[in-house]
């Protein structure tokens, strides 16, 4: 049941993904009247919204069928928290919809749950952890956490990344209207910003509580815990991105720089987190 | 006499080469009688924007490559410019090349922006400023109404020029890809007609705020009230660049006034917020290696151009009309210019051939006895009636003649040389034909 809703959430986001896509490529400027402004349509966003909100309530639907069937926490298990993470960028991206259309945005977001709900449905059977320690509601608040920061991360990622490809495209000045309906480079700069700026307490949040999850009842050493590879990735964020909201709200550090900057720091991240654990991160 | 034009134009000739030798609308007086003092010209026109610099010429002689020569020599030293560091980028052209390219110039078939109208205004522009210099004349002021005529066609019977995006629209296009444009601050640098034009378009975007900086401050608060925005003293635009996000520059200084040096600071204080320059003038008003620094965005008018050239590719049809209507005056100028080296001939045939028919009568008289008035006038009629006769045939085809000429090339062959074989056979000197202004047969 839940491998159904979980391919049926997956078709929908992909479908999300590709007309969001395709507003960028459709919906060019069309030339206006004399002093008029510029306008554009938006039927394939319209389309776009209707199958992120229709995805975004079969993945939750799978989410708790899951919980039902396993009788656990979704993050007992890697298909589980893969679930949660495609649901997090999901629902982090809706929100920023909602406030400001960026169908470019869009795009990358719904690509990159879609990718996490393949990564989940190539895990329908992954191994259930049956540590008592998974039902401490800390855990809860630990994944959560997490989950709903690297949501905020990848949209980030996502809009730097686009930043770059403006910045690379004006600067080219070659005239071609290729991905003409990229956001405005100061809008992405806001949404790099705001999403650092979410994303940085919530990963606070998930590093404060680690501690009062193992008190009393850590199997592995401390040591161990400052090798695992999602613990150094998260680490590594943190870093980076109290470097970039120090840089940017006391220095007012921005533009090109910081983009990379942010990405490169994002890229090794994540290159830490695909690395082997050795922690609790294994779901045993 | 020839009509000739030299000139270099936005196709091959780079922008670095174009703003060397283009020449400011107050120094168009200067240029036209610098122009004019080129030996062997009869009439003189410069046609000068920031896509081209052209001098279209009515000249004496047979040599066509010493007129070339000449007007090239005076594009150099007018300008100042060693003529090899421009002389690649000129095209040379006479006649019918030369005609037919305006016609296409002013029709918009020539621009970058294919059908744009803001060469009309400027060809109007560029012939009223020849006749008010005194250094045109019934040739050139002919071939550029019908330049005109062509430009107005063109604009009222074509799709060509209808919807196109031009470089205000571009301007708005680029300043969206990286500014929310209702948070804008645009800073205009010069009154120009461009300029208002590009801020109108972002004004009717929702820009925030409009500031107008020129060195006749009376004409920047007159521009800035047009606009809705406030004017600053000249001196003051530096320390506005801080705060301001879209530089639209187009004043008529000689060198630029935007240099690395000057943005150096200026982007300190943005701290790495963009800025986007629009440098509309020609000469250019802003370094070129400006582009080169981070959050810095220069276009320049080739590169608004090619913009716009993206969004109006694929107007074959239209473009087929108007080089039809462009066709058809070229056509129609050269059967009057053609006609018009005829009349001369013409005119020297009928005056020989009364010649002939007042000698014949005075000989009549002193030989005839005397005659009643009403015979005598009968005898001067059909004198003049047998010479009618005579010339009638010979007149016409001259003016056919003169308009097979006027044929396109390989359209049907010339019999133009019966206008010579006419001189020779009615004995008409050369020397004495002096071309007609304004006729016409």
């Amino acid at each position: 049941m839940t491998t159904l809703l979980t391919a049926l959430a997956l078709a929908l986001f992909l479908g999300s993904a590709v007309c969001y896509s395709a507003v960028l490529f459709l919906d060019a400027p069309s030339a206006p009247a004399p002093l008029g402004p510029l306008t554009a349509s938006s039927r394939p966003s319209r389309y776009s919204r209707v199958l992120l909100y229709a995805g975004l309530l079969t993945l939750f639907a799978s989410i708790g069928a899951n919980c039902i069937a396993s009788g656990h926490s979704p993050f007992a298990s890697e298909y589980g928290t893969m679930l949660v993470g495609a649901f997090g960028t999901a629902a982090v991206f809706a929100v920023w919809d909602r406030k400001t259309r960026m169908p470019a945005v869009g795009g990358v977001a719904m690509l990159m749950s879609c990718l996490a709900l393949t990564g989940a449905l190539l895990r329908t059977h992954s191994h259930v952890a049956k540590d008592p320690l998974i039902r401490n509601p800390l855990v809860t608040v630990h994944v959560l956490a997490i989950v709903a920061a690297y949501g905020l991360i990848l949209v980030a990622a996502a809009s730097a990344g686009m930043y770059l490809m403006q910045d690379r495209q004006l600067k080219s000045r070659s005239g071609a209207p290729f991905l003409r309906l990229l956001p405005p480079l100061t809008r992405l700069d806001t949404i790099v910003f705001q999403c650092v700026s979410y994303a940085f307490p919530l990963l606070t949040l998930s590093l404060v509580v680690i501690p009062m999850i193992f008190r009393g009842d850590m199997k592995e050493p401390a040591s161990a815990w400052f090798v695992d590879s999602r613990f150094v990735s998260t680490a590594i964020l943190w870093f980076l991105f109290s470097t970039y909201l120090g840089g940017r709200l006391i220095i007012g550090w921005r533009g090109v720089r910081l983009q990379v900057i942010l990405l490169i720091g994002i890229a090794i991240a994540f290159a830490a987190y695909a690395l082997p654990t050795a922690s609790a991160h294994r779901f045993n | 006499m020839h009509l000739v034009l030299v000139g270099l134009s936005h196709h091959a000739a780079p922008i670095s080469v174009r703003e060397r030798i283009s020449c400011a609308e107050h120094r168009l007086p200067d240029a036209l009688s610098h122009a004019a003092q080129v030996p062997g010209v009869r009439e003189i026109l410069i046609l000068s924007t920031c896509n081209r610099m052209e001098v279209y010429g009515v000249v004496e002689g047979p040599d066509l490559g010493y007129a070339y020569s000449a007007i090239a020599r005076h594009l150099s030293a007018f300008h100042n410019v060693p003529e090899a560091q421009f002389d690649a980028y000129l095209y040379r052209k006479a006649e019918h090349e030369a005609i037919s390219h305006l016609m296409r110039v002013a029709s918009g078939l020539d621009s970058l922006v294919l059908g744009e109208a803001q060469i009309l205004g400027q060809v109007r522009t560029a012939l009223r400023n020849a006749q008010e210099s005194g250094v045109v004349g019934g040739v050139l002021s002919h071939l550029f109404q019908h330049a005109l005529n062509s430009g107005k066609r063109v604009q009222q019977e074509t799709g060509l020029g209808k919807g196109a995006f031009s470089i205000g629209h571009a301007a708005v296009d680029l300043a969206a890809r990286i500014f929310s444009l209702p948070e804008a601050t645009v800073l205009l640098l010069g009154a120009g007609k461009m300029s208002l034009l590009t801020a109108r378009h972002l004004a009717a975007n929702g820009v925030n705020l409009i500031v107008v900086a020129n060195r006749t401050h009376e004409k920047a608060e007159k521009m800035a009230s047009n606009l809705g925005g406030k004017a600053i003293r000249y001196e003051d635009f530096p320390d506005m660049l801080a705060r301001t996000d879209i530089v639209i520059a187009s004043t008529s200084a000689p060198h630029p006034i935007i240099r690395r040096e000057m943005l150096q600071p200026v982007l300190k204080k943005r701290r790495g917020k963009p800025l986007f320059l629009i440098d509309i003038a020609v000469p250019r008003d802003i370094d070129a290696d400006v582009a080169d620094m981070d959050n810095v965005f220069l276009y320049n008018i080739d590169h608004l151009q090619e913009v716009v050239a993206h969004r109006v590719r694929g107007r074959a049809v239209e473009a087929r009309q108007a080089e039809v209507i462009a066709t058809s005056e070229t056509q129609e100028f050269l059967n009057w210019y053609r006609a018009r080296e005829a009349a001369p001939v013409i005119k020297q045939l009928r005056g020989r051939l009364d010649d002939y028919a007042r000698k014949r009568l005075e000989i009549l008289r002193s030989n005839l006895s005397p005659q009643s008035d009403k015979d005598w006038a009968q005898i001067e009629l059909q004198i003049h009636s047998l010479m009618d006769e005579v010339a009638r045939e010979p007149i016409l085809r001259m003016k056919r003649a003169s308009k097979e000429a006027a044929a396109p090339a390989g359209a049907a062959p010339t019999r133009y040389d019966l206008l010579s074989a006419a001189r020779e056979i009615f004995g008409l000197g050369v020397d004495d034909i002096a071309p007609a202004r304004e006729e016409t047969l």
